[in-house]
């Protein structure tokens, strides 16, 4: 069939290259449409449920909203799993779906659930979904922020909650509307509210209570339209203004007539704007600011929206009020761009450098123009590829791909042609047409089947990395598949492209001058090569030797997981004890900040404390997000200083100050960790039950036993720390000397400290909430609240102290649950012992020594769930192959020794590597594994086109010996040719420092290194071991 | 998940080797937390931008109050109805409503049915003129015809509830509140309740002889029910909750040291300390919090 197309390119050749540029066109346009990223997209496929909760605790909401929700959710198709989170304020259920679900037919699901359980929810609230956005979906923050030294005509400052103001309703509508962008999230400053505070001794003193205000309020806040009249033709619509637009205006609502004298609002309390209870704050530089986070829609490309938002903030900037600033402070496209510019960068040199590698030694231009041309042909077709299969363009994807090994197939059928080409002009001068074509097809014919076998082969060890699930199947599926899908492309092309572009270019004298140095290495390695067959006990035991100190060298090395990518910014997590209050936590961050911008490397930095507007990350007020944005490293004042070495500084500098704890990571890596959030330990051990107290006491039984395990390390319970709270139980009895019900009493604490909405105050478009409650002062003094005057149905009142306790208490600050249960969960990560058998012992362990209460359950999850399934599945997949490489081979000499023998290559191969990789200091890792699969593709290539030749040598003269010499001989150039054409392509990369070049630069290493010793061994050891086997034969 | 892919690839290599597995399984990155000491130390300088502020234990007084509300009243013994002695024709009247009168001032005459003479009707108490039903040509019979009510001692009652029963005493100092009017006064009394409401009145004589308090206003009260000396007072706020413990943070150089101390009585804004704490000694009044806060730091993590 191979022999078929390779006719029909070469006699339809001007047709071929019309399919080529057709290629190639298609590939231009689908450029534009590739998605472009720093790093692949591992976010599930989830949907976030979010309702917000004024008022309510952690109990309440769980009770109250998390509940009737997640129940709604059970039985959704394609559901994975769920889980949620009941804080004060907010509950977040988070529906995981099985890989490869629609996104949209998810939301769609849960939308028509969540449609149905409206009326079970307490009035008022509704939950939302959260935005359809990844893991990367954080594209683009900016502050608004009052100009230094700008005050008003007023002389006053521009406080937060003008900011605030100004970012809602002026800046996040225009932002929203920017193509590809899927919500603009906010934090910092304070809701714009109107706050009525009474006076409790004013309001008895007239008898008013709490629902008298918010009545009044309400009652005298409306517009009503009434129709149209008609007059003298006339049409007139009628309408009735009454809404309530100012301070004054709510002042003189008139609250109740009391002995003929109206009491308005005024009378009995002040009106202000005023702040909201927020949930979060924002800081930048050591003053409070207002952020804004532009969130992109799943599955657009973050470079060209990030560059867009970029360009529409520009103009906002512009149309906003005097002495206003809006200031990006992190834009993905500068990542996205460094990443981009080092595997462009790479991708180009390595290109550059395999075309002249392969003008030195074809020795011919053309030949080398049009092996070359193969590269962006791939490239592009790769592209295309990329495109239909949804991968997007990143450090990843793209960190794999080799032009060298990419064009292994092309060099060798290129190589072969215009050897024979030569070889037939110096027989017969110039050659016709017909017998020039049968020339190239002879020559592509003759080493078609290795090659096709190679490249196939260098496919197929990929196919492990497939098997990979998870967070690491997101990471290296892309990687491969696009590896994959350039090979398959190279591969179609070397037996159609490179046979017509043959058959139409190389249509003149083929000058096919060996090069001198193939010429020198040709002289040199003969000798060598018969040399090496005469010792070849020593060569061999040279050889096993190598392979067995690179073994012992495997086994001492560290290891880690992928090189981390440097994303050139820092995330610095301020973590303090839990119930904190957010005002402390903001001047604690203050100084933080102050410290941090101390440092000449630290170009800005600001911060997002507790809970955004819309929760895509409940944290608690407790916990900052620092974000610490550095100066491009060639402005480093110390240019010896490492980003580690930065960050160490930056540690011993923060830790001195009090009451803080730090982590330091990055953003897209926080984002990530946020969004995928399993139980990262080894072993997590979780506890379903109904009680708190019962799940956190088993916890903490199940936690002693394991810390009496050998090997545990950083065993601890799940934090279900504790939150003051100040408990306001009604106490019956008194409560019913005075008539009163419980929520009478409950209204009055809610109104007191909480506040009630009392409607709406519109400016133009803009809304803002009048709120009803005490003010600041008193609602902050606990012992105000025992006073406080509860109105009694029969006129008159009782303090709050007489029909309430009022305990300071501590209380659950957050309830987790896991498809629909309450959870705690356990966790322990295993050192220096074998994960399973420490799991096992855990188990009997649990299982014999710890009793849970009846109806409680426990669930073994953790890394070692994944391990075992990763395990299982390679230890099936790795030989499955092995063996198909091995299969292939053996279809390919249809010798079960010759496959042995180049097989034998592999393990000399991967010696390169390890060396390699060893005198660079590098650990290993999941980079550098995938470079010693490639390399063992690599290895088993050369192998095969050394030993075909052998072979078919051997059966033309029957003569062994020399057609061991002779087939290493001719074969020496091509060996050469792809071994420096693959390794030379990975050069760039082993030496790029740029940003994002630390996930390629193992591969690299590792697979220059191989080819090497590959190289070498395949030019002695393969000759030697087939001439040994095959002796007696002959 | 890092191992996982570690293993994975360890697993391909190692097989490619055809080499026995022994992977191991190495977990570098745990950070060890050092046992905490039960002290902070916290560098001067960062203590006084962390504005940590510290004062040195004294001897003070605990004021303890108790917020009341109540009602001006009149006094009983200052408002005085004025009736005819006998029943007559209201000849004519001296004064108008809101009239100061003395003791003696001649409000009106009357003259008798039964004598037919002009009798005079005179105030017998000091102070305004604040019902009139007396015109000329009228009858008077036993209504009242003038009320004239003296404000210059008016009284507050105050409502205490069962609560606060046992705490508020006759004798106690009490700080009325009323209309943005603040005045010291002392409980007079203390009486049950009219038509057995759940509460009792604590009677509050106010002088007003600047007339400024009007009767029938809403007050607040702050009854000072206990006031004592104690040998060490500090600030409420200085005092916080370390592992359910009351701690005061004692500054030694750099050092800020947990004393877990019991409290006594305490007031709104000073708490006594009846041990753990000794005089002369350098506490942390303000911003104890953070010192809390570092001190707990090691528990504080953040789980996704």
């Amino acid at each position: 069939m191979i022999e078929s197309i390779i006719k029909t390119s070469i006699q339809k050749r001007w047709l071929v290259m019309v399919a080529v540029l057709v290629l190639i066109a298609l590939g231009l346009w689908n450029v534009r449409n590739l998605p472009i990223d720093a790093v692949p997209d591992i976010t599930n496929v989830q949907v976030q449920i979010n309702t917000n909760a004024p008022g309510y605790s952690p109990l309440e909401t769980e009770q109250r909203i998390t509940y009737p929700v997640e129940t709604a959710l059970a039985g959704i198709p394609n559901l994975a799993y769920t889980r949620s989170l009941s804080r004060y304020a907010l509950s977040q259920v988070t529906v995981v779906f099985e890989e490869g679900t629609d996104i949209y037919f998810a939301r769609n699901l849960i939308n028509e659930r969540l449609g149905a359980i409206k009326s079970r929810l307490p009035e008022g609230l509704t939950p939302e979904m959260g935005p359809i956005t990844s893991g990367l979906g954080e594209i683009f923050m900016y502050t608004v922020e009052a100009e230094p030294g700008y005050t008003k005509p007023d002389g006053s400052r521009i406080n937060a909650i003008e900011l605030r103001e100004i970012q809602d309703w002026i800046i996040k509508p225009q932002l929203a509307l920017v193509k590809g962008v899927t919500e603009v999230n906010s934090i910092g400053g304070y809701n714009k509210q109107y706050h009525v505070n009474p006076s409790p001794e004013k309001m008895l003193n007239y008898g008013i209570s709490f629902q008298d205000i918010e009545q009044a309020l309400q009652q005298n806040n409306l517009n009503q339209g009434a129709g149209y009249i008609e007059t003298n033709g006339q049409q007139i619509l009628v309408r009735s203004p009454g809404q309530l637009k100012t301070i004054h205006d709510i002042e003189h609502v008139v609250v109740k007539t009391f002995e003929y004298a109206p009491i308005k609002i005024k009378d009995i309390a002040t009106v202000n704007i005023g702040k909201q209870l927020r949930s979060g704050a924002a800081t930048k530089n050591g003053a409070e600011t207002v952020l804004g986070t532009a969130m992109m829609l799943v599955g657009e490309n973050s470079r060209a929206v990030a560059h867009s938002v970029a360009q529409k903030v520009q103009e906002i900037s512009g149309t906003l009020p005097e002495g206003v600033l809006i200031n990006p402070v992190y834009d993905r496209t500068t990542l996205v761009d460094k990443a981009i510019w080092t595997v462009e960068k790479n991708l180009t040199e390595g290109a550059l450098l395999v075309i002249v590698i392969l003008f030195v030694l074809l020795g011919n231009f053309r030949a080398a123009l049009i092996t070359a041309a193969v590269i962006p042909i791939v490239m592009l077709v790769t592209i295309s590829g990329m495109v239909e299969a949804g991968v997007s363009a990143n450090l990843m994807s793209l960190g794999a791909l080799d032009f060298g090994l990419i064009v292994d197939g092309a060099v060798i059928i290129m190589e072969n042609s215009i050897r024979r080409l030569a070889e037939a002009q110096k027989e017969q001068g110039k050659l016709p047409l017909k017998e020039r074509l049968e020339v190239v097809f002879n020559a592509t014919n003759e080493v078609i089947r290795p090659s096709l076998f190679g490249v196939i082969i260098i496919t197929v060890v990929y196919i492990p990395l497939f098997s990979l699930t998870g967070v690491e199947g997101k990471m290296f599926h892309p990687m491969a598949a696009t590896v994959v899908m350039a090979l398959l492309a190279a591969l179609v092309l070397s037996f159609t492209f490179i046979p017509s572009a043959v058959a139409i270019f190389m249509n003149g004298k083929v000058s096919e001058k060996e090069s001198i140095l193939i010429r020198a290495t040709k002289s040199i390695y003969r000798p060598m090569l018969k040399g090496a067959i005469k010792l070849r006990w020593l060569v061999l035991f040279g050889a096993m030797a190598l392979v067995g100190f690179s073994g012992w060298l495997y086994t001492t090395m560290g290891s880690e997981f992928i090189p981390e990518l440097d994303e050139g910014d820092l995330l610095i997590h301020a973590i303090r004890i839990p119930g904190t209050g957010l005002d402390q936590v903001v001047k604690m961050q203050f100084l933080l900040e102050e410290k941090l911008a101390e440092f000449p490397e630290v170009e800005d930095v600001f911060s997002k404390s507790g809970t955004p507007e819309i929760a895509n990350d409940p944290m608690p007020p407790n916990v900052t997000d620092t974000f610490v944005i550095l100066k491009p490293y060639n402005q480093w004042t110390d240019s010896t200083l490492t980003k580690q070495g930065l960050i160490e500084k930056i540690e011993h500098v923060i830790k001195q100050l009090p009451g803080n704890n730090y982590e330091f990571t990055q953003p897209i890596q926080m984002r990530f960790n946020e969004l995928i959030s399993g139980v990262r330990a080894d072993l997590g051990i979780k506890i379903f039950g109904d009680d708190l107290d019962l799940l956190l006491k088993s916890g903490n039984d199940i936690l002693s036993i394991l810390n009496q395990i050998e090997g545990v390390a950083d065993a601890r319970v799940e934090q279900i720390t504790n939150l003051p709270m100040l408990s306001i139980v009604p106490k019956r009895d008194s409560m019913a000397l005075y008539g009163l019900h419980v929520a009478d009493v409950q209204y009055v604490i809610k109104s007191a400290i909480g506040g009630t909405g009392a409607g709406v105050v519109y400016e133009g478009d803009r809304q803002f909430e009048i709120v009803v409650r005490l003010d600041e002062d008193s609602r902050r003094d606990i012992n105000y609240l025992n006073a406080l005057p509860v109105p009694l149905t029969t006129g008159g009142y009782v303090p709050l102290s007489e029909v309430a306790e009022i305990i300071l208490a501590p209380a659950p600050n957050q309830i987790s649950r896991e498809n629909g249960k309450r959870r705690v969960v356990v966790t322990a990560n295993v050192r220096d012992r074998d994960l399973g058998s420490f799991v096992d012992e855990a188990k009997t362990k649990i299982t014999t020594e710890v009793k849970l209460p009846a109806g409680y359950w426990l669930d073994y999850g953790g890394t070692f769930e994944q391990l075992e399934s990763a395990n299982k599945r390679l230890s099936i997949v790795v030989p499955i192959t092995l063996a198909i490489i091995f299969g292939l081979l053996v279809m390919a000499f249809s010798s079960f020794k010759d496959a042995l023998i180049i097989f034998s290559g592999v393990p000399l191969a991967l010696t390169g590597g390890i060396i390699s990789l060893w005198l660079r200091g590098m650990p290993l890792s999941i980079s550098a594994g995938v470079g010693f699969i490639a390399l063992s593709g690599v290895a088993v290539l050369n192998g095969l086109v050394m030993l075909s030749f052998m072979r078919e040598l051997w059966k033309q003269t029957g003569e062994l010996y020399h057609s061991v010499i002779q087939g290493a001989m001719t074969r020496l150039r091509p060996v050469l040719m792809t071994a420096l054409v693959a390794s030379l392509g990975f050069v760039p990369m082993a030496l790029n420092t740029g940003i994002g070049s630390e996930v390629q630069r193992p591969l690299a290493t590792v697979v220059i290194g191989g080819i090497i010793s590959s190289t070498i061994l395949t030019l002695f050891v393969l000759p030697i071991l087939y001439h040994f086997i095959h002796r007696e034969k002959n | 998940m890092r191992s996982i892919l570690f293993k994975s690839v360890n697993m391909l290599i190692l097989l490619l080797f055809v080499l026995s597995v022994a992977a191991s399984d190495d977990h570098d990155d745990h950070d060890d937390h050092a046992e905490e000491e039960a002290m902070v130390t916290i560098d001067e300088a960062i203590a006084h931008q962390s504005k940590i502020k510290t004062q040195t234990a004294t001897a003070g007084t605990i004021v303890k109050q108790v917020k009341v509300y109540g009602q001006t009243v009149f006094d009983p013994s200052q408002i005085s109805h004025i009736r005819a002695r006998f029943a007559g024709t209201i000849q004519a009247v001296n004064v108008e409503i809101g009239d100061s009168v003395k003791v003696g001032d001649i409000l009106a005459f009357v003259e008798s049915n039964e004598s037919l003479k002009k009798y005079p009707i005179k105030s017998a108490l000091q102070g305004i003129l604040i019902n009139r039903h007396a015109n000329p040509g009228e009858m008077a019979h036993d209504q009242v015809l003038f009320t004239i009510a003296n404000y210059q001692n008016i009284w507050a009652e105050l409502k205490i509830f069962p609560e606060q029963i046992d705490l508020v005493k006759p004798g106690q100092q009490v700080i009325i509140n009323g209309n943005s009017k603040t005045l010291e006064a002392e409980i007079k009394h203390i009486i049950p309740a009219h038509e057995q409401q759940p509460y009792a009145i604590a009677r509050v004589p106010i002088n007003n002889q600047s007339n400024t308090w009007i009767t029938g206003l809403m007050v607040t009260a702050q009854v000072t029910v206990d006031s004592v000396h104690a040998d060490i007072v500090v600030p409420t706020q200085a005092i916080q909750m370390v592992d359910n413990n009351q701690v005061v943070f004692v500054k030694d150089g750099q050092s800020y040291l947990p004393h877990i101390v019991e409290t006594g009585r305490a007031d709104n804004l000073m708490t006594e300390i009846l041990s753990g704490l000794s005089l002369g000694d350098e506490f942390v009044a303000e911003n104890s919090y953070v010192i809390k806060a570092d001190l707990e730091k090691s528990g504080a993590s953040h789980h996704h």
